[in-house]
Protein backbone atom coordinates (compact mmCIF):
# COMPACT_ATOMS: atom_id res chain seq x y z
CA UNK A 1 0.00 0.00 0.00
CA UNK A 2 1.17 3.23 -0.77
CA UNK A 3 1.51 6.12 1.48
CA UNK A 4 -1.11 8.37 0.29
CA UNK A 5 -3.48 5.85 -0.42
CA UNK A 6 -2.71 4.63 3.32
CA UNK A 7 -3.84 8.21 4.49
CA UNK A 8 -7.00 7.81 2.36
CA UNK A 9 -7.99 4.29 4.03
CA UNK A 10 -6.98 5.54 7.42
CA UNK A 11 -9.38 8.26 6.56
CA UNK A 12 -11.98 5.95 5.49
CA UNK A 13 -11.97 3.76 8.55
CA UNK A 14 -11.97 7.06 10.88
CA UNK A 15 -15.74 7.97 9.30
CA UNK A 16 -16.67 4.28 9.78
CA UNK A 17 -15.63 4.36 13.74
CA UNK A 18 -17.93 7.75 14.36
CA UNK A 19 -20.56 6.65 12.45
CA UNK A 20 -20.30 3.57 14.80
CA UNK A 21 -19.84 5.84 18.30
CA UNK A 22 -23.13 7.96 16.70
CA UNK A 23 -25.03 5.03 15.97
CA UNK A 24 -24.19 3.58 19.81
CA UNK A 25 -24.79 6.54 21.36
CA UNK A 26 -28.56 6.66 19.24
CA UNK A 27 -29.13 2.95 21.10
CA UNK A 28 -28.04 4.45 24.09
CA UNK A 29 -30.24 7.24 24.44
CA UNK A 30 -33.47 5.13 22.50
CA UNK A 31 -33.38 2.68 25.21
CA UNK A 32 -33.23 4.96 27.65
CA UNK A 33 -36.38 6.57 26.28
CA UNK A 34 -38.01 3.17 26.12
CA UNK A 35 -36.96 2.53 29.82
CA UNK A 36 -38.31 5.83 31.14
CA UNK A 37 -41.63 5.14 28.84
CA UNK A 38 -42.36 2.22 30.58
CA UNK A 39 -41.94 2.79 34.07
CA UNK A 40 -44.25 5.88 33.61
CA UNK A 41 -47.36 3.62 31.88
CA UNK A 42 -46.38 1.29 34.69
CA UNK A 43 -46.99 4.51 37.35
CA UNK A 44 -50.00 5.60 35.33
CA UNK A 45 -51.83 1.74 35.51
CA UNK A 46 -50.61 2.04 39.25
CA UNK A 47 -52.44 5.47 40.00
CA UNK A 48 -55.57 4.06 38.33
CA UNK A 49 -56.19 1.04 40.30
CA UNK A 50 -55.62 3.00 43.40
CA UNK A 51 -58.04 5.45 42.19
CA UNK A 52 -60.61 2.06 41.72
CA UNK A 53 -59.85 0.63 44.90
CA UNK A 54 -60.62 3.82 46.51
CA UNK A 55 -63.86 4.17 44.92
CA UNK A 56 -64.89 0.68 45.62
CA UNK A 57 -64.26 0.92 49.01
CA UNK A 58 -66.31 4.22 49.37
CA UNK A 59 -68.99 2.20 47.09
CA UNK A 60 -69.48 -0.55 49.62
CA UNK A 61 -68.91 2.17 52.66
CA UNK A 62 -71.93 3.88 51.15
CA UNK A 63 -73.96 0.45 50.75
CA UNK A 64 -73.40 -0.16 54.20
CA UNK A 65 -75.02 3.17 55.24
CA UNK A 66 -77.63 3.11 52.92
CA UNK A 67 -78.35 -1.06 53.91
CA UNK A 68 -78.19 0.69 57.84
CA UNK A 69 -80.92 3.77 57.52
CA UNK A 70 -82.75 1.40 55.22
CA UNK A 71 -83.02 -1.36 58.54
CA UNK A 72 -83.68 1.69 60.82
CA UNK A 73 -86.76 3.11 58.96
CA UNK A 74 -88.15 0.24 58.42
CA UNK A 75 -87.75 -0.29 62.16
CA UNK A 76 -88.57 2.34 63.76
CA UNK A 77 -90.49 3.71 60.79
CA UNK A 78 -88.46 7.63 61.63
CA UNK A 79 -88.30 9.58 58.69
CA UNK A 80 -84.71 10.79 60.08
CA UNK A 81 -83.50 7.56 58.61
CA UNK A 82 -84.08 8.39 54.79
CA UNK A 83 -82.54 11.07 54.14
CA UNK A 84 -78.75 9.60 54.71
CA UNK A 85 -80.51 6.67 53.24
CA UNK A 86 -80.93 8.66 49.70
CA UNK A 87 -77.69 10.58 49.94
CA UNK A 88 -75.81 7.01 50.04
CA UNK A 89 -78.00 5.67 47.03
CA UNK A 90 -77.02 9.02 45.13
CA UNK A 91 -73.13 8.49 46.22
CA UNK A 92 -73.00 4.90 45.36
CA UNK A 93 -74.71 5.43 41.41
CA UNK A 94 -72.01 7.82 40.84
CA UNK A 95 -69.53 5.90 41.91
CA UNK A 96 -70.33 2.82 39.91
CA UNK A 97 -70.98 5.21 36.95
CA UNK A 98 -66.84 6.64 37.65
CA UNK A 99 -65.52 3.11 38.45
CA UNK A 100 -67.88 2.11 34.83
CA UNK A 101 -65.90 5.40 32.54
CA UNK A 102 -62.33 3.93 34.81
CA UNK A 103 -62.28 0.50 34.05
CA UNK A 104 -63.08 1.37 30.24
CA UNK A 105 -60.68 -0.78 28.25
CA UNK A 106 -59.20 -2.31 31.22
CA UNK A 107 -59.26 -6.40 31.48
CA UNK A 108 -61.11 -6.62 34.55
CA UNK A 109 -64.30 -3.78 33.03
CA UNK A 110 -66.59 -6.77 32.74
CA UNK A 111 -66.21 -7.42 36.37
CA UNK A 112 -66.87 -4.08 36.76
CA UNK A 113 -70.18 -4.26 34.81
CA UNK A 114 -71.15 -7.30 36.89
CA UNK A 115 -70.79 -5.23 40.13
CA UNK A 116 -72.29 -2.38 38.55
CA UNK A 117 -75.45 -5.21 38.07
CA UNK A 118 -75.23 -6.55 41.67
CA UNK A 119 -74.99 -3.20 43.52
CA UNK A 120 -78.33 -1.74 41.21
CA UNK A 121 -80.20 -5.12 42.17
CA UNK A 122 -79.36 -4.58 46.07
CA UNK A 123 -80.08 -0.76 45.97
CA UNK A 124 -83.54 -1.93 43.87
CA UNK A 125 -84.26 -4.12 46.55
CA UNK A 126 -83.58 -1.57 49.44
CA UNK A 127 -85.90 0.76 47.20
CA UNK A 128 -88.52 -2.43 47.37
CA UNK A 129 -88.89 -2.84 51.02
CA UNK A 130 -88.55 1.29 52.22
CA UNK A 131 -91.73 1.50 49.12
CA UNK A 132 -93.87 -1.34 51.28
CA UNK A 133 -93.18 0.34 54.19
CA UNK A 134 -94.38 3.56 52.70
CA UNK A 135 -97.51 1.37 51.60
CA UNK A 136 -98.52 0.17 54.60
CA UNK A 137 -97.09 -3.45 53.97
CA UNK A 138 -95.18 -3.18 57.72
CA UNK A 139 -94.71 -7.08 57.38
CA UNK A 140 -93.88 -7.29 53.36
CA UNK A 141 -91.23 -4.81 54.29
CA UNK A 142 -89.80 -6.79 57.45
CA UNK A 143 -89.86 -9.69 55.33
CA UNK A 144 -88.13 -8.33 52.88
CA UNK A 145 -85.64 -7.66 55.74
CA UNK A 146 -85.53 -11.34 56.36
CA UNK A 147 -85.60 -13.30 52.96
CA UNK A 148 -81.94 -13.95 52.98
CA UNK A 149 -81.90 -13.03 49.58
CA UNK A 150 -80.09 -9.47 50.40
CA UNK A 151 -77.26 -11.19 52.29
CA UNK A 152 -76.54 -13.38 49.42
CA UNK A 153 -75.98 -10.16 47.21
CA UNK A 154 -74.32 -8.28 49.59
CA UNK A 155 -72.12 -11.43 49.67
CA UNK A 156 -71.59 -11.32 45.57
CA UNK A 157 -70.98 -7.99 45.87
CA UNK A 158 -67.90 -8.70 47.93
CA UNK A 159 -66.51 -11.73 46.00
CA UNK A 160 -66.84 -9.22 42.73
CA UNK A 161 -65.04 -6.53 44.61
CA UNK A 162 -62.03 -8.71 45.92
CA UNK A 163 -62.44 -10.62 42.74
CA UNK A 164 -61.57 -7.06 40.85
CA UNK A 165 -59.11 -6.02 43.35
CA UNK A 166 -56.91 -9.08 42.95
CA UNK A 167 -56.84 -8.68 39.31
CA UNK A 168 -55.94 -5.38 39.91
CA UNK A 169 -53.32 -6.34 41.83
CA UNK A 170 -52.45 -9.30 39.36
CA UNK A 171 -51.76 -6.20 36.66
CA UNK A 172 -50.11 -4.43 38.93
CA UNK A 173 -47.23 -7.31 39.61
CA UNK A 174 -46.84 -8.20 36.04
CA UNK A 175 -46.29 -4.37 35.18
CA UNK A 176 -43.67 -4.23 37.90
CA UNK A 177 -41.90 -6.94 37.05
CA UNK A 178 -42.17 -6.14 33.19
CA UNK A 179 -40.35 -2.46 34.70
CA UNK A 180 -37.74 -4.77 36.43
CA UNK A 181 -36.65 -6.72 33.60
CA UNK A 182 -36.37 -4.03 30.88
CA UNK A 183 -34.98 -1.50 33.42
CA UNK A 184 -31.94 -4.67 33.30
CA UNK A 185 -31.83 -4.82 29.65
CA UNK A 186 -31.36 -1.06 29.49
CA UNK A 187 -28.77 -1.57 32.10
CA UNK A 188 -26.59 -4.23 29.71
CA UNK A 189 -27.36 -2.57 27.11
CA UNK A 190 -26.09 1.40 28.44
CA UNK A 191 -23.08 -0.94 29.84
CA UNK A 192 -22.43 -2.55 26.17
CA UNK A 193 -23.13 0.92 24.74
CA UNK A 194 -20.24 2.73 26.78
CA UNK A 195 -17.75 0.22 26.64
CA UNK A 196 -18.16 0.05 22.56
CA UNK A 197 -18.11 3.75 22.57
CA UNK A 198 -15.02 4.06 24.71
CA UNK A 199 -13.06 1.14 22.36
CA UNK A 200 -14.28 3.22 19.01
CA UNK A 201 -12.69 6.46 20.59
CA UNK A 202 -9.71 4.69 21.57
CA UNK A 203 -9.60 3.55 17.72
CA UNK A 204 -10.78 6.33 16.06
CA UNK A 205 -7.37 8.21 18.51
CA UNK A 206 -5.25 5.31 16.71
CA UNK A 207 -6.65 5.87 13.52
CA UNK A 208 -6.18 9.52 13.73
CA UNK A 209 -2.36 9.30 14.95
CA UNK A 210 -1.71 7.28 11.87
CA UNK A 211 -2.84 9.19 9.54
CA UNK A 212 -1.45 12.01 10.57
CA UNK A 213 2.20 9.90 10.49
CA UNK A 214 0.94 8.94 7.50
CA UNK A 215 0.63 12.35 6.02
CA UNK A 216 3.94 13.35 7.33
CA UNK A 217 5.52 10.39 5.39
CA UNK A 218 3.75 11.69 2.05
CA UNK A 219 5.32 15.53 2.97
CA UNK A 220 8.68 13.78 3.11
CA UNK A 221 8.41 11.40 0.02
CA UNK A 222 7.01 14.93 -1.36
CA UNK A 223 10.31 16.45 -0.74
CA UNK A 224 12.34 13.60 -1.52
CA UNK A 225 10.88 13.29 -5.16
CA UNK A 226 10.94 17.54 -5.64
CA UNK A 227 15.17 17.09 -4.43
CA UNK A 228 15.43 14.18 -6.52
CA UNK A 229 13.53 15.67 -9.90
CA UNK A 230 16.00 18.85 -9.09
CA UNK A 231 19.13 17.22 -9.23
CA UNK A 232 18.43 15.23 -12.25
CA UNK A 233 17.22 18.24 -14.41
CA UNK A 234 19.22 20.19 -13.43
CA UNK A 235 22.61 18.02 -13.85
CA UNK A 236 22.57 17.87 -17.77
CA UNK A 237 21.80 21.57 -18.15
CA UNK A 238 24.33 22.52 -15.67
CA UNK A 239 26.83 20.59 -17.55
CA UNK A 240 26.13 22.55 -20.73
CA UNK A 241 26.57 25.50 -18.93
CA UNK A 242 29.88 25.10 -18.38
CA UNK A 243 31.24 24.15 -21.46
CA UNK A 244 28.84 26.85 -23.50
CA UNK A 245 30.66 29.24 -20.63
CA UNK A 246 33.92 28.09 -21.28
CA UNK A 247 33.82 27.96 -24.91
CA UNK A 248 32.69 31.79 -24.45
CA UNK A 249 35.36 32.87 -22.11
CA UNK A 250 37.96 31.46 -24.56
CA UNK A 251 39.07 29.25 -21.99
CA UNK A 252 38.49 26.56 -25.12
CA UNK A 253 40.60 28.01 -27.78
CA UNK A 254 39.51 31.89 -29.82
CA UNK A 255 36.24 31.69 -31.40
CA UNK A 256 35.23 34.21 -34.45
CA UNK A 257 32.69 36.81 -33.58
CA UNK A 258 30.00 34.49 -35.31
CA UNK A 259 30.81 31.64 -33.36
CA UNK A 260 30.77 33.58 -30.47
CA UNK A 261 27.71 35.21 -31.07
CA UNK A 262 25.74 32.27 -31.48
CA UNK A 263 27.00 30.32 -28.61
CA UNK A 264 26.50 33.40 -26.31
CA UNK A 265 22.81 33.08 -27.80
CA UNK A 266 22.90 29.06 -26.93
CA UNK A 267 24.16 30.17 -23.29
CA UNK A 268 21.27 32.47 -22.39
CA UNK A 269 18.70 29.81 -23.72
CA UNK A 270 20.78 27.16 -21.55
CA UNK A 271 19.87 29.89 -18.58
CA UNK A 272 16.61 30.83 -19.33
CA UNK A 273 16.03 26.09 -19.15
CA UNK A 274 17.51 26.32 -15.81
CA UNK A 275 15.72 29.42 -14.29
CA UNK A 276 12.12 27.32 -15.64
CA UNK A 277 13.18 23.86 -14.12
CA UNK A 278 13.88 26.02 -10.60
CA UNK A 279 10.75 27.98 -11.38
CA UNK A 280 8.30 24.74 -11.58
CA UNK A 281 10.42 23.23 -8.72
CA UNK A 282 9.51 25.72 -6.31
CA UNK A 283 5.84 25.34 -7.65
CA UNK A 284 6.19 21.62 -6.60
CA UNK A 285 7.81 22.79 -2.97
CA UNK A 286 5.05 25.87 -2.90
CA UNK A 287 2.21 22.86 -3.61
CA UNK A 288 3.53 20.56 -1.48
CA UNK A 289 3.74 23.58 1.26
CA UNK A 290 8.24 22.85 1.58
CA UNK A 291 8.81 26.68 0.29
CA UNK A 292 10.90 27.32 3.35
CA UNK A 293 11.76 30.68 4.01
CA UNK A 294 15.51 31.41 5.27
CA UNK A 295 15.12 34.81 6.69
CA UNK A 296 17.72 37.38 7.27
CA UNK A 297 18.26 40.71 7.63
CA UNK A 298 18.35 42.88 4.56
CA UNK A 299 18.12 46.24 3.25
CA UNK A 300 14.91 46.74 0.67
CA UNK A 301 16.54 49.43 -1.50
CA UNK A 302 19.64 47.27 -1.97
CA UNK A 303 17.69 44.44 -3.89
CA UNK A 304 15.23 46.11 -5.76
CA UNK A 305 18.64 47.62 -7.09
CA UNK A 306 20.47 44.59 -8.17
CA UNK A 307 17.50 42.65 -9.20
CA UNK A 308 17.31 46.34 -11.55
CA UNK A 309 20.84 45.81 -12.50
CA UNK A 310 20.35 42.59 -13.77
CA UNK A 311 17.78 43.32 -16.09
CA UNK A 312 19.04 45.92 -17.15
CA UNK A 313 20.29 45.59 -20.63
CA UNK A 314 17.66 43.32 -21.38
CA UNK A 315 15.05 46.09 -20.69
CA UNK A 316 16.94 48.99 -22.32
CA UNK A 317 17.78 46.81 -25.22
CA UNK A 318 13.87 47.06 -25.91
CA UNK A 319 14.37 50.51 -26.05
CA UNK A 320 12.16 50.79 -22.85
CA UNK A 321 13.11 53.49 -20.25
CA UNK A 322 13.40 52.13 -16.51
CA UNK A 323 13.25 54.09 -13.64
CA UNK A 324 14.35 53.77 -10.15
CA UNK A 325 12.72 55.45 -7.09
CA UNK A 326 14.25 54.42 -4.17
CA UNK A 327 12.76 55.44 -0.47
CA UNK A 328 13.97 58.56 0.77
CA UNK A 329 16.11 56.11 3.43
CA UNK A 330 17.18 52.39 4.26
CA UNK A 331 14.50 50.32 4.37
CA UNK A 332 15.98 47.13 6.60
CA UNK A 333 13.86 43.84 7.24
CA UNK A 334 13.53 40.49 7.85
CA UNK A 335 13.11 38.39 4.55
CA UNK A 336 14.27 35.81 2.42
CA UNK A 337 16.67 37.68 0.26
CA UNK A 338 16.41 34.91 -2.23
CA UNK A 339 12.98 34.61 -2.57
CA UNK A 340 12.39 37.95 -2.15
CA UNK A 341 15.10 38.68 -5.38
CA UNK A 342 13.03 36.03 -7.00
CA UNK A 343 9.75 37.88 -6.07
CA UNK A 344 10.60 41.21 -7.60
CA UNK A 345 12.65 40.15 -10.21
CA UNK A 346 9.46 37.96 -11.74
CA UNK A 347 7.09 41.20 -11.36
CA UNK A 348 10.07 42.95 -13.45
CA UNK A 349 10.41 40.64 -15.93
CA UNK A 350 6.99 40.64 -16.71
CA UNK A 351 6.65 44.17 -17.11
CA UNK A 352 9.58 43.84 -19.62
CA UNK A 353 7.84 40.86 -21.32
CA UNK A 354 4.39 43.29 -21.50
CA UNK A 355 5.68 46.76 -22.61
CA UNK A 356 6.08 46.99 -25.90
CA UNK A 357 9.18 48.94 -27.63
CA UNK A 358 9.30 53.04 -26.07
CA UNK A 359 7.70 52.20 -23.30
CA UNK A 360 8.46 53.39 -19.61
CA UNK A 361 8.68 51.26 -16.59
CA UNK A 362 8.91 52.17 -13.19
CA UNK A 363 10.00 50.91 -9.94
CA UNK A 364 9.21 52.37 -6.99
CA UNK A 365 10.20 51.45 -2.61
CA UNK A 366 8.45 52.85 -0.09
CA UNK A 367 8.13 52.72 3.64
CA UNK A 368 5.20 53.17 5.49
CA UNK A 369 4.24 52.60 9.08
CA UNK A 370 5.04 49.04 10.26
CA UNK A 371 5.20 48.19 6.31
CA UNK A 372 7.59 48.76 3.49
CA UNK A 373 6.29 48.14 -0.22
CA UNK A 374 7.66 47.55 -3.43
CA UNK A 375 6.01 49.04 -6.68
CA UNK A 376 6.50 47.89 -10.84
CA UNK A 377 4.35 50.15 -12.89
CA UNK A 378 4.66 49.75 -16.42
CA UNK A 379 2.88 51.37 -19.37
CA UNK A 380 2.54 48.06 -21.05
CA UNK A 381 -0.34 46.31 -22.46
CA UNK A 382 -2.66 45.91 -19.41
CA UNK A 383 -4.62 43.12 -18.12
CA UNK A 384 -8.05 42.37 -19.65
CA UNK A 385 -10.57 43.05 -16.51
CA UNK A 386 -12.13 39.03 -17.16
CA UNK A 387 -8.17 37.85 -16.31
CA UNK A 388 -7.32 39.86 -13.43
CA UNK A 389 -8.77 36.74 -11.18
CA UNK A 390 -6.63 34.87 -12.38
CA UNK A 391 -3.78 36.59 -12.75
CA UNK A 392 -1.86 35.03 -9.54
CA UNK A 393 -2.80 31.57 -10.65
CA UNK A 394 -0.51 28.92 -11.65
CA UNK A 395 -0.05 28.75 -15.67
CA UNK A 396 -1.82 32.17 -16.38
CA UNK A 397 -0.45 34.87 -18.34
CA UNK A 398 -2.11 38.10 -20.03
CA UNK A 399 -3.20 37.21 -23.45
CA UNK A 400 -0.71 37.60 -25.51
CA UNK A 401 -0.87 40.40 -28.09
CA UNK A 402 2.24 41.15 -29.37
CA UNK A 403 2.16 38.59 -31.64
CA UNK A 404 3.44 35.28 -29.67
CA UNK A 405 6.86 36.08 -28.58
CA UNK A 406 6.46 36.13 -24.84
CA UNK A 407 8.50 33.66 -23.42
CA UNK A 408 8.23 32.28 -19.50
CA UNK A 409 5.84 29.46 -17.58
CA UNK A 410 2.89 31.76 -16.53
CA UNK A 411 4.45 30.71 -13.00
CA UNK A 412 5.95 33.43 -12.14
CA UNK A 413 3.19 35.70 -10.84
CA UNK A 414 1.77 32.53 -8.76
CA UNK A 415 5.29 32.15 -7.29
CA UNK A 416 5.47 35.96 -6.19
CA UNK A 417 2.58 35.64 -4.92
CA UNK A 418 3.26 32.87 -2.80
CA UNK A 419 6.83 34.15 -1.82
CA UNK A 420 4.41 37.09 -0.40
CA UNK A 421 2.28 34.78 1.77
CA UNK A 422 5.46 33.06 3.06
CA UNK A 423 6.38 36.55 4.55
CA UNK A 424 2.90 37.30 5.55
CA UNK A 425 2.50 39.96 2.75
CA UNK A 426 0.45 41.07 -0.08
CA UNK A 427 0.96 41.47 -3.28
CA UNK A 428 -2.23 43.28 -5.61
CA UNK A 429 -2.52 44.64 -8.90
CA UNK A 430 -4.53 47.65 -10.71
CA UNK A 431 -4.64 47.30 -14.64
CA UNK A 432 -5.99 49.70 -17.80
CA UNK A 433 -6.37 47.61 -21.01
CA UNK A 434 -3.54 48.83 -23.68
CA UNK A 435 -2.67 51.89 -20.61
CA UNK A 436 -0.31 49.62 -18.50
CA UNK A 437 -0.21 47.72 -15.27
CA UNK A 438 1.43 48.22 -11.42
CA UNK A 439 1.64 45.32 -8.93
CA UNK A 440 2.35 46.48 -5.73
CA UNK A 441 4.24 43.98 -2.93
CA UNK A 442 3.90 44.92 0.79
CA UNK A 443 5.82 43.41 3.34
CA UNK A 444 5.41 43.99 7.01
CA UNK A 445 8.41 45.60 8.64
CA UNK A 446 9.71 44.50 11.77
CA UNK A 447 12.81 46.03 12.61
CA UNK A 448 15.93 44.13 14.45
CA UNK B 1 49.30 30.71 -4.47
CA UNK B 2 46.54 29.38 -5.08
CA UNK B 3 45.03 26.24 -3.14
CA UNK B 4 44.86 22.40 -4.35
CA UNK B 5 41.48 21.74 -5.16
CA UNK B 6 39.79 18.49 -5.08
CA UNK B 7 37.08 18.21 -7.36
CA UNK B 8 34.34 15.37 -6.14
CA UNK B 9 31.31 14.69 -9.09
CA UNK B 10 30.34 11.82 -10.39
CA UNK B 11 29.42 13.64 -13.67
CA UNK B 12 31.91 13.24 -16.12
CA UNK B 13 31.13 16.40 -18.23
CA UNK B 14 30.82 18.90 -15.28
CA UNK B 15 34.07 16.70 -13.42
CA UNK B 16 36.26 17.46 -16.82
CA UNK B 17 35.71 20.60 -17.64
CA UNK B 18 36.08 22.01 -13.95
CA UNK B 19 39.01 20.13 -13.81
CA UNK B 20 39.94 21.99 -16.91
CA UNK B 21 39.34 24.99 -15.74
CA UNK B 22 40.99 25.04 -12.40
CA UNK B 23 44.20 24.04 -14.26
CA UNK B 24 44.15 26.65 -16.76
CA UNK B 25 43.67 29.00 -13.65
CA UNK B 26 46.76 27.71 -11.83
CA UNK B 27 45.11 25.48 -8.99
CA UNK B 28 46.66 22.22 -8.42
CA UNK B 29 44.07 19.96 -9.60
CA UNK B 30 43.08 16.58 -8.59
CA UNK B 31 39.40 14.52 -8.71
CA UNK B 32 37.10 12.04 -7.64
CA UNK B 33 34.01 10.66 -8.92
CA UNK B 34 33.12 9.86 -5.58
CA UNK B 35 33.28 10.02 -1.62
CA UNK B 36 35.11 6.91 -1.53
CA UNK B 37 38.00 7.86 -3.92
CA UNK B 38 37.52 11.33 -2.15
CA UNK B 39 38.89 9.92 0.95
CA UNK B 40 42.32 8.14 -0.52
CA UNK B 41 43.00 11.06 -2.73
CA UNK B 42 42.61 13.49 0.95
CA UNK B 43 45.41 11.53 2.23
CA UNK B 44 47.34 11.40 -1.26
CA UNK B 45 46.41 15.09 -2.72
CA UNK B 46 46.20 16.85 0.77
CA UNK B 47 43.52 19.21 -1.08
CA UNK B 48 42.49 22.52 0.95
CA UNK B 49 39.65 23.41 -1.01
CA UNK B 50 37.06 20.42 -1.60
CA UNK B 51 34.47 21.41 -4.12
CA UNK B 52 32.11 17.96 -3.22
CA UNK B 53 28.96 17.10 -5.06
CA UNK B 54 25.97 15.73 -2.99
CA UNK B 55 24.19 12.69 -4.67
CA UNK B 56 27.18 9.94 -6.28
CA UNK B 57 27.08 6.34 -6.41
CA UNK B 58 29.48 4.32 -3.74
CA UNK B 59 29.73 7.10 -1.48
CA UNK B 60 27.73 10.51 -1.75
CA UNK B 61 28.95 14.09 0.12
CA UNK B 62 27.21 13.37 2.70
CA UNK B 63 28.82 10.47 4.02
CA UNK B 64 32.25 11.88 2.99
CA UNK B 65 31.80 14.57 5.18
CA UNK B 66 31.00 12.51 8.44
CA UNK B 67 34.11 10.18 7.61
CA UNK B 68 36.33 12.55 6.82
CA UNK B 69 38.76 13.26 9.62
CA UNK B 70 38.78 16.46 10.83
CA UNK B 71 40.79 16.16 13.96
CA UNK B 72 43.57 18.36 12.64
CA UNK B 73 41.49 21.34 11.85
CA UNK B 74 44.40 23.46 10.65
CA UNK B 75 44.68 20.69 7.99
CA UNK B 76 41.26 20.23 7.17
CA UNK B 77 40.64 21.36 3.71
CA UNK B 78 37.54 23.73 3.25
CA UNK B 79 34.58 22.07 2.19
CA UNK B 80 32.39 23.60 -0.19
CA UNK B 81 29.06 21.76 -0.94
CA UNK B 82 28.79 22.12 -4.68
CA UNK B 83 25.43 20.69 -6.02
CA UNK B 84 22.17 20.79 -7.64
CA UNK B 85 20.29 19.81 -4.48
CA UNK B 86 19.00 23.22 -3.10
CA UNK B 87 16.24 21.60 -0.35
CA UNK B 88 17.01 23.67 2.72
CA UNK B 89 16.72 20.41 4.92
CA UNK B 90 19.70 18.91 3.11
CA UNK B 91 22.21 22.50 3.28
CA UNK B 92 21.59 22.96 6.69
CA UNK B 93 22.59 18.67 7.69
CA UNK B 94 25.55 19.29 5.34
CA UNK B 95 26.55 22.84 6.91
CA UNK B 96 26.24 21.34 10.43
CA UNK B 97 28.73 19.18 9.52
CA UNK B 98 31.09 21.48 9.19
CA UNK B 99 30.66 22.68 5.52
CA UNK B 100 32.14 26.09 4.35
CA UNK B 101 29.46 26.99 1.71
CA UNK B 102 26.70 25.74 -0.15
CA UNK B 103 26.81 26.34 -3.97
CA UNK B 104 23.66 25.25 -6.15
CA UNK B 105 26.11 23.91 -9.51
CA UNK B 106 23.11 25.00 -11.63
CA UNK B 107 23.37 29.17 -10.77
CA UNK B 108 27.63 29.18 -11.12
CA UNK B 109 29.47 29.03 -14.33
CA UNK B 110 33.39 27.27 -14.14
CA UNK B 111 35.04 31.18 -14.16
CA UNK B 112 32.94 32.46 -11.13
CA UNK B 113 33.60 28.65 -9.31
CA UNK B 114 37.43 29.50 -9.89
CA UNK B 115 37.32 33.20 -9.16
CA UNK B 116 35.14 32.80 -5.89
CA UNK B 117 37.32 29.45 -4.93
CA UNK B 118 40.47 32.34 -5.15
CA UNK B 119 38.31 34.77 -3.41
CA UNK B 120 37.97 31.99 -0.40
CA UNK B 121 41.47 31.28 -0.31
CA UNK B 122 42.68 35.23 -0.16
CA UNK B 123 40.53 35.25 2.95
CA UNK B 124 41.52 32.33 4.98
CA UNK B 125 44.96 33.29 4.42
CA UNK B 126 44.17 36.89 5.56
CA UNK B 127 42.62 35.35 8.59
CA UNK B 128 45.46 33.10 8.82
CA UNK B 129 48.26 35.93 9.25
CA UNK B 130 45.47 37.60 11.46
CA UNK B 131 45.71 34.61 13.90
CA UNK B 132 49.24 34.15 13.63
CA UNK B 133 50.32 37.83 13.98
CA UNK B 134 49.01 38.24 18.17
CA UNK B 135 52.09 35.17 18.58
CA UNK B 136 54.71 36.91 16.43
CA UNK B 137 54.28 40.07 18.12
Amino acid sequence: MRVGEFSQYSNYKIFIALGGMIALALVGTITAILAMTQMLQVREVSQHHNDARFQMENLLTNLETAETSQRGYLLTGDQVYLTPYHQTTINANRQLQTLGQQSNGAPYHTDILRLQSLVHSRLAMLDQGIALYSAGDIEGSVASLKSGQESVISGQIRRSVSGIEEAQAGLLNQGRLSVESFAGLARGVSLATLGLTLLLASLVYYLYVKAIQAERELDYAKDEFVSLASHQLRTPATGIKSILAMLVAGDLGPLGQQQKYFVSKALESNEREIRIIDELLNVARADAGRLVLRASELELGALVAAVIAEQRTAIESKKITLRFKPAARPIHLEADEEKLFMAVSNLLDNARKYTPEKGKITVAVHEKRGSASVEVTDTGIGIDETEMSHIFDRFQRARNVLGGNIEGTGLGLYLARRIMELHNGTIEVSSKKDHGTKFVMTLPQRRT
Amino acid sequence: MLPRVLLVEDDDVIREIYAMKFELEGFPTAVAENGQVALEMVSQFQPQVVLLDMMMPVMGGLEFMERLDKTDKKNTPDIIIFSNISAAAQMQSVMKLGATDYWVKSDYTPERVADEVAKLWKHRQVDGLAQESPADA
